[in-house]
């Protein structure tokens, strides 16, 4: 058995970096696990402008790699792990993870953040990461004189957009409404631009290509109204992946697109899987929630949230370093209640034999 | 897919400790060699044995899939 940690930190976005460097700095020797998407989304932006401190702006891998070096200086461990289960009931704490191994501990922050949202539509399994992407500053430099869909309407979707036009030849923004959700800056940024084109009331119904080829063609949906995936069947959907040019479907029109990327930008979704059968309160789109007041208690002792994981609404860096540093206080101070329970306990209690 | 995969750590472990030759090429200053080989989304990585191409993925690959795509061709 692994020895007991006082804290693991699962996730290594500003808000996991910032609880890091809390606890490290408090002598708590704070493991911290990188999943998946090390570094989180900030690893994915170019210039953070509104992060206090950077008057010029910083880069947002910058700003994570600085944050990990500082988090280190105080003696943060780092491994890399996915947590599949979770025990937050027990005491210790056991996380289960992805490669079979079990860690104990005392206190957990979950600091696990928000991944890119898929759209759903077919074949998009297949051809991720071979011409459709969540992350334009990744890939979109293969896209050199390609022609690209972005998919979304918010300004994640223009952001993308936006980088796009420096590569390739057309960018055509796809939105299932006829108004964009994009702040009006970005908004306006993106309709000045060229390259951009857009796409209203029109939605992604298939991808077409192969993991050889990359993305060929992309079959577009829309409707006078909006959300025209909504008033199609699912047969329809089978018919598109299967490359057959489709007509009649009533007030939805279909047409097939030549492109060689397609990016999506179409939101987040919390990573709490792994706290789905646990007593953790999840809303009802999965994102942790915190006990009210100004906190990252969430329904389990010992169990903290910090950052987009636990917060659906403000979602800036600023705010996920904030939260992560309260969840390292809030941790702190619960490791030393704790400690103080089980000194007075200690006389009369009989010890377990584990 | 994701810039800061894996910081190249398990990367760097499969060069230090298999049979196997590693080289890292950066993308964005090799695009024709990226070109080359359809490379479409960032982390790739390509397996050859013998000279021959028997692997390409994309994504970051877990350290234990990395030693084991390896070890499948220099256990023979």
């Amino acid at each position: 058995m692994s020895e007991v940690q006082d804290v693991v930190i699962v996730g290594s976005g500003v808000a996991g970096l910032s609880a890091a460097v809390y606890t490290a700095r408090a002598d708590l020797d704070p493991l911290v696990l990188e999943g998946p998407e090390p570094g989180g989304q900030l690893t994915l932006t170019t210039d953070v402008e509104n992060y206090l401190g950077f008057p010029e702006g910083v880069g947002g891998m910058e700003l994570i790699q600085n944050g990990k070096e500082q988090a280190e200086r105080f003696g943060a461990e780092f491994e890399h792990g996915t947590v599949e289960t979770a025990s937050v009931e027990d005491r210790p704490i056991e996380l289960g993870l992805s490669n079979g191994d079990v860690l104990r501990t005392r206190s957990l922050v979950v600091a696990t953040g928000a991944s890119a949202r898929w759209v759903g539509a077919e074949n998009e399994d297949e051809l991720m990461g071979y011409g459709l992407s969540t992350c334009a500053t990744c890939d979109g430099a293969f896209h050199r004189g390609d022609d690209v869909l972005v998919i979304g309407g918010g300004d994640s979707a223009m952001e993308e957009a936006l980088f796009l036009a420096k590569f390739a030849d057309t960018v055509t923004v796809v939105h299932r409404r006829e108004e964009l959700r994009a702040s009006d800056i970005m908004a306006q940024r993106a309709r000045e631009n060229e390259k951009i084109e857009f796409r209203w009331n029109a939605e992604l119904l298939a991808i077409h290509g192969s993991q050889d080829d990359g993305v060929t063609a992309a079959t577009l949906v829309s409707h006078p109204e909006g959300h025209p995936t909504e008033k199609l069947g699912d047969d329809v959907r089978e018919r598109a992946a299967a490359g057959e040019t489709l007509n009649a479907l009533g007030d939805v029109q279909a047409e097939r697109v030549d492109v060689g990327g397609i990016f999506y930008g179409v939101g987040h979704v919390p990573n709490t899987d792994f706290l789905a059968d646990t007593p953790v309160d999840l809303d009802a789109d999965g994102y942790i929630e915190t006990t009210g007041g100004m906190t990252t208690d969430t329904d389990v002792e010992g169990v903290f949230g910090a950052g987009d994981v636990m917060d659906p609404e403000y979602r800036q860096a600023i705010t996920a370093a904030g939260t992560g540093s309260m969840a390292a206080l809030d941790a702190e101070a619960w490791l030393e209640s704790e400690a103080i329970a089980e000194a007075d306990r200690q006389p009369v209690e009989v010890q377990a034999d584990d | 897919m994701w810039p800061l995969s894996d910081d190249g750590a398990s990367i760097e472990k499969l060069a230090a400790e298999s049979d196997a030759t590693v080289a890292k090429v950066d993308v964005d200053a090799r695009q024709q060699l990226a070109s080359a080989y359809g490379v479409r989304g960032v982390p790739t990585s390509v397996l050859f044995a013998d000279g021959e191409q028997v692997d390409q993925q994309v994504g970051m690959i877990p350290e234990e899939r990395l030693f084991d795509l390896v070890e499948g061709y220099t256990n023979e």
